[in-house]
């Protein structure tokens, strides 16, 4: 104990192990305190969802490196590839490219009719585009404007030739009596006067009608708060992995119990999570969870699902028990 | 999971009944004043409790106690330098140690009482890292375990929570000791 006294011991871990205990705690007194604070429901301390779980560590670690290696990958490819001039937004650009008859949707007025020649050296997404419009092609074109390249038409290899310098927005604005552009299912722009352009047409009315409500109810959620919009794509990908991932489900909540503190969606996190640690078979946490929701949510539309998840589980332990003593 | 595939999960009563000296003490150290000492104990077995207590594995209970009174402790001290108080450190009682001459005795207690103020002194993760290796003798592996850090983060605080500790010992006008004393054994048992 003495530090001071005694050399030998002049070291951390003996000096630390020598201390005295600095408290005596009445054990009986506080585990009774314990029991009267569970039954009168006292409000969990607020960094319990920062506490680590194991099995949101496994996923951390099982995924992290690989995203780490992608992400590396990644920007080394963006990195090595040769600089494109600054070009509009793609999908303002398909929106207002004018499609030339005979031609492909991709070609710009300024570019020359493609011939038997540049078709047959087309990049091959365009190609199937082409042929069987509804097939859609693997990859949508990642910069379709190389294609613009009257010089690269002719070469074997157009990817590696340098892009023209792009034509305005308003050189590309689309004429007021044309027709709305028409798009395959991977947003990659279709022939309207080709060989499949009827098929095409048929086939992707609904979805640009389909499209054009989704982009209305995106952008009122786009009007939202950013992190409101954050936190109901976090719960809404929850409740998305609740029935295949339970796990993840409950790491995913727990986290946005973190971030989103003032959040309107604990509600519907606390009951993610609870059905989570029931389906991902942690039924004792899960009971202790389910208690703690009840018992905050009294008049909850989910408190009968939760109430009936109990009481299945309180059966199964109960057939269990007797099952073991015969 | 059903009861007889987890015949060694503590329940939070066994937990309590076996560990809650050891958690007050933990909390004393980290800083916990001791009128405060109880209800950030009852905290703490709270979230046990909603944890559905210890589930055995790498970390020992110890471990998976001390990673939750460190949250604990973090969160008692924010709540108070909010109320802008001091925090305040634990005066251990007077130790008593036949042995000694009170002139030694005095000496014993002034550095016993220059350690735990050191140790208050810390960031919490920092010295809860460092008591659960060097005084509880768990490896780094249980440690890192429980507290769900990187076992290389755990050597990282273990490493800069003795260099601050010996700081702070000089700055009272202690000893400092020269190195630490992990238990080999135990530390070595990285998973």
């Amino acid at each position: 104990m003495a530090a001071r006294h005694k050399p030998e011991q002049q070291n951390l871990g003996d000096l630390l192990r020598t201390l005295e205990q600095p408290v005596r705690y009445d054990v009986d007194r506080g585990y009774a305190r314990h029991q009267r604070l569970l039954a009168k429901g006292t409000r969990l301390p607020e960094w319990v969802d920062a506490l680590p779980s194991r099995s949101a560590r496994g996923f951390v670690r099982k995924w992290v490196p690989w995203l780490g290696a992608g992400s590396l990958i990644v920007g080394a490819l963006t990195w090595l590839a040769p600089p494109s001039p600054m070009l509009p937004d793609p999908r303002s650009m398909r929106a207002t490219t004018p499609r030339v008859p005979g031609t492909s949707t991709d070609v710009s007025p300024s570019s020359p009719p493609v011939g038997a020649r540049g078709e047959a050296s087309a990049p091959s997404a365009r190609v199937r585009a082409d042929v069987a419009p509804g097939v859609p092609p693997a990859k949508p074109p990642r910069a379709p404007e190389a294609k613009l390249d009257p010089a690269s038409r002719g070469q074997e290899s157009p990817s590696v030739a340098p892009a023209p310098p792009m034509p305005s927005i308003e050189a590309l604005a689309l004429p007021s009596d044309a027709p709305p552009p028409v798009q395959a299912p991977n947003g990659a722009p279709h022939d309207h006067d080709g060989h499949g352009a009827t098929v095409a047409r048929r086939a992707s009315a609904t979805r640009v009608e389909a499209r054009a409500s989704a982009r209305s109810s995106s952008t009122r959620v786009e009007a939202e708060a950013p992190r409101d919009r954050a936190e109901v794509l976090q719960l809404a990908q929850a409740e998305r992995l609740l029935a295949r991932d339970p796990e993840a489900a409950i790491a995913l909540v727990r986290k946005g119990n973190v971030q989103f503190k003032r959040g309107y969606l604990q509600h519907e996190r606390r009951y993610i999570e609870v059905m989570g640690l029931f389906a991902a078979g942690r039924a004792e946490e899960g009971k202790a969870r389910a208690q703690f929701f009840l018992r905050d949510y009294p008049a909850s539309p989910y408190r009968q699902k939760v109430q009936e998840v109990l009481a299945q589980k309180k059966a199964e332990a109960q057939r269990e028990r007797e099952a073991s003593f015969p | 999971m059903s009861a007889a595939e987890e015949p060694t999960r503590l329940e939070t009563e066994t937990l309590f009944r076996r560990h809650a000296d050891f958690v007050a003490n933990f909390l004393a150290r980290l800083g916990v004043a001791q009128e405060d000492l109880d209800d950030v104990l009852q905290e703490v077995f709270l979230v046990v409790h909603v944890r559905g207590g210890y589930v055995p594995g790498p970390a020992k209970p110890t471990s998976y106690l001390g990673a939750i009174a460190t949250r604990a402790a973090l969160s008692y001290r924010r709540r108070r330098q909010r109320r802008n108080s001091r925090a305040a450190t634990f005066t251990p009682d007077e130790l008593t140690n036949e042995e000694l001459n009170p002139v030694q005795q005095l000496q014993v207690n002034e550095s016993s009482r220059a350690l735990n103020e050191a140790l208050a002194a810390l960031d919490p993760v920092l010295s809860a890292t460092l008591l659960l290796v060097e005084q509880e003798g768990e490896s780094c592996g249980a440690v890192a375990e429980a507290m769900g850090s990187p076992v290389g983060t755990v050597y990282w605080r273990l490493n800069k929570a003795r260099k601050l500790l010996r700081r702070e010992l000089e700055k009272r006008g202690e000893q400092p000791p020269m190195r630490g004393t992990r238990n080999r054994r135990a530390s070595n048992e990285v998973p």
